[in-house]
């Protein structure tokens, strides 16, 4: 039997046309992005085009057959990018769809355990940065610069755009070159090439105010630096008005 | 005007801060669609203080100016600290300013008793006024419920917080009598006993009629300290229990003492405050609210304190190893959750797992158990991996290696 890689555009919707191909056509050795392919010398490949229909094909089917926790949790693996994601996901799926459903919690197996470390990965930094998120006004806007390590914005936009519906609101990922707007309740993650827009703010009276306070709610006698480290490593610290 | 409300915030954070809860969680509200806020369920923290501790709050008090003396608090009338109120409306103002940069979830708001309690009541509730109606602030408000204050006053700021706490800092009438002589414990119980009836009827009124406000939805919760007496763990825990069960408490939290006054029924200056015990207890307290043990079993042998050296669960364990080993492949959820170095994910996992295969040694190790503990209580198809069911074995071998991590977290 013939076996290729596939490539795709970077959407998570080109993603989901390889599966399909992978399901329906001929069977995937591996998935890449097109523009960071380095060419094989015995895989052949080929360019698998976005399409809607094999898209929204594929992700009913995933919805049905997994459900749609494990649905979200393949996107969120998605947004990990890290060297083999898409991989990942497809050894994890073609297992699901070969072995059963159920085969998703056996947490034990090595190909569902690197899923599931990935899930796990970018559900906490998703978690740590609907606390992390500063907003300065800039204004009529509120905006925050981030540095995440995964593409969390499209998973802490329903967060925001509620909390702040009153608000027009940009999260900018600065090193991915996009950003989170939202107002009224509705949010979208555009392309956004701009430098960190908060290095050129000043000082406003509220981020001073809660400086002082930051430093004033610490107990002197149970100063900790290093379980403070644990919990804000000092990567996330540039962003952090408090940390300033 | 800014630099005085810059001073006066940190004389009011400096005055919150020995109040341990910070909790935004247990609640999951949206948007009402005007305002500003939302409240989640699982509860956010925003940032980290230099102590270590989670900052999901503004934690402020209103006022520090205090006409009572309990012994053990910095704001006591007897103390020369410098003293400042805040006016309701820049209580109001700095929570939605800080809430708009996300540096917070919400408010928790505590009092010092300038005037009388149902004065500082009333402030409070033009708070929550201003924050709720004003602003339409749909974020988490926790205050303090005053005791001694109108109860009807009570009543009305119920339905505009989301938790309300009254703390009962000293677990017993002699220490009461000890340490704040003007306050008494049936005082500090009766607004714990009204919020509770409080919200047992608002929910049959939910019942009925599902648009009717909510009251106290978050629930309430209190603080006790720990090491400013001599009262046991085994008598702190007990009041603890009685609070969950009898009054349906959310939290107890436990607050070790650190001595910020000098006075002959106090502990000296420079004792330090018992950051380990603190530890146990609120491990012993998890073990009450979701491990399905009681005070009585925990304390089985007699004893009135913990051991320090070791976790509640290893401790129960040890004085119960008559009850071990249990074979990982049948033991139920609730035998496994008793089983030291298991909690509820590695109970969970290990039961989907064997559905699956049975569990061997290296499966159980994936379930992300601290195998370390676990294999002493424990066999995998029969086979036990632990090398002695010993208590004195068992002791020596953990104690040195699990414990001293933890003082040294502390450290
Ligand atoms: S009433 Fe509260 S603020 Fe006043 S002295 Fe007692 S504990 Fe401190």
């Amino acid at each position: 039997m013939i076996e290729m890689d596939y490539l795709y555009d970077g959407t998570y919707e080109g993603l989901l046309c390889c599966l399909y191909c992978h399901f329906l056509k001929i069977p995937a050795t591996g998935i890449y992005q097109k523009h960071i392919y380095q060419r094989h010398l015995i895989n052949p490949y080929r360019e698998v085009p976005s399409l809607e229909k094999y898209s929204d094909y594929m992700d009913q089917k995933l919805k049905q057959h997994l459900g749609e926790l494990i649905s979200s949790q393949i996107f969120q693996c998605f947004l990990y990018e890290k060297g083999e994601t898409e991989n990942i996901i497809l050894r994890f799926v073609d297992l699901c769809f070969k072995k059963g459903a159920k085969y998703a919690g056996f947490h034990t197996h090595p190909i569902v355990s690197s899923f599931d470390e990935a899930v796990r990965k970018v559900k906490y930094e998703t978690h740590r940065y609907v606390g992390y998120v500063r907003f300065i006004q800039m204004g009529e806007y509120l905006y925050s610069s981030i540095h995440p390590q995964y593409n969390i914005l499209p998973l802490i936009g329903g967060h925001f755009s509620d909390r702040y519906k009153g608000e027009k609101i940009i999260i900018h990922d600065v090193e991915r070159k996009i950003a989170l707007a939202a107002n009224d309740g509705n949010f979208l993650v555009i392309p956004f090439d701009k430098t960190d827009l908060s290095k050129h703010a000043k000082n406003n009276f509220f981020e001073i105010l809660w400086k002082t306070y930051f430093d004033h709610i610490a107990i002197k006698d149970r100063i900790n630096p290093k379980l403070q480290r644990n919990f804000v490593p000092l990567k996330y610290r540039k962003d952090l008005t408090e940390f300033k | 005007m800014d630099d005085v409300l810059m001073n006066k915030l940190a004389i009011l954070a400096e005055g919150a801060k020995y109040d341990v809860s910070c909790s935004s969680s247990g609640i999951e509200r949206k948007n009402s669609g005007k305002g500003i806020g939302s409240a989640r369920s699982f509860g956010v923290c925003h940032t980290w203080a230099a102590d270590g501790r989670c900052i999901s709050l503004l934690k402020l008090l209103m006022t520090n100016d205090c006409i009572y003396d309990c012994s053990y608090c910095i704001n006591r009338s007897s103390n020369d600290v410098s003293r400042a109120s805040m006016s309701p409306e820049e209580i109001a103002l700095i929570t939605i300013e800080f809430y708009r940069r996300n540096y917070i979830e919400g408010l928790f708001l505590s009092s010092a008793i300038e005037k009388n309690p149902t004065d500082t009541m009333e402030k409070m509730y033009q708070i929550l006024k201003l924050l709720r109606r004003t602003y339409e602030f749909n974020g988490y408000i926790h205050i303090k419920a005053i005791p001694g204050a109108d109860q009807a006053l009570i009543e009305k700021c119920g339905y505009l917080a989301d938790r309300m706490s009254v703390n009962i800092e000293l677990p017993s009438t002699s220490s009461l009598k000890l340490l704040a002589p003007q306050k008494n414990y049936k005082q500090i119980i009766a607004p714990i006993e009204n919020i509770k009836i409080g919200i047992s009827r608002n929910s049959d009124e939910r019942k009925h009629f599902r648009k009717a406000p909510k009251f106290v939805p978050a629930g309430q919760s209190t603080q006790v300290i720990i090491g400013a007496t001599p009262d046991s763990d085994k008598s702190i825990l007990r009041v603890s229990e009685k609070l969950y069960g009898e009054y349906n408490l959310k939290r107890v939290y436990y607050s070790a003492y650190m001595p910020v006054n000098k006075g002959s029924n106090l502990p000296a200056l420079l004792t330090p405050p018992p950051l380990l015990r603190e530890h146990r207890l609120y491990q012993a307290d998890w073990l009450l609210r979701f491990y399905n043990f009681s005070v009585n079993e925990l304390f089985s042998s007699g004893e009135n304190n913990m051991d320090i050296q070791m976790d509640p669960k290893l401790y129960w364990a040890l004085k119960n190893l008559n009850l071990f080993p249990f074979e990982i492949n049948n033991a139920s959820f609730e035998e496994l959750i008793r089983i030291p170095g298991i909690g509820h994910t590695s109970a969970y996992r290990i039961i989907r797992e064997r559905k699956i295969a049975h569990l061997d040694f290296d499966g159980l190790k994936k379930t992300g158990c601290v195998i370390g503990k676990s294999k002493y209580f424990v066999t995998c198809k029969g086979k036990y991996y632990g090398d002695n069911l010993d208590e004195k074995h068992i002791h020596k071998s953990l104690v040195k290696n699990n414990d001293y991590k933890q003082i040294s977290f502390f450290g």
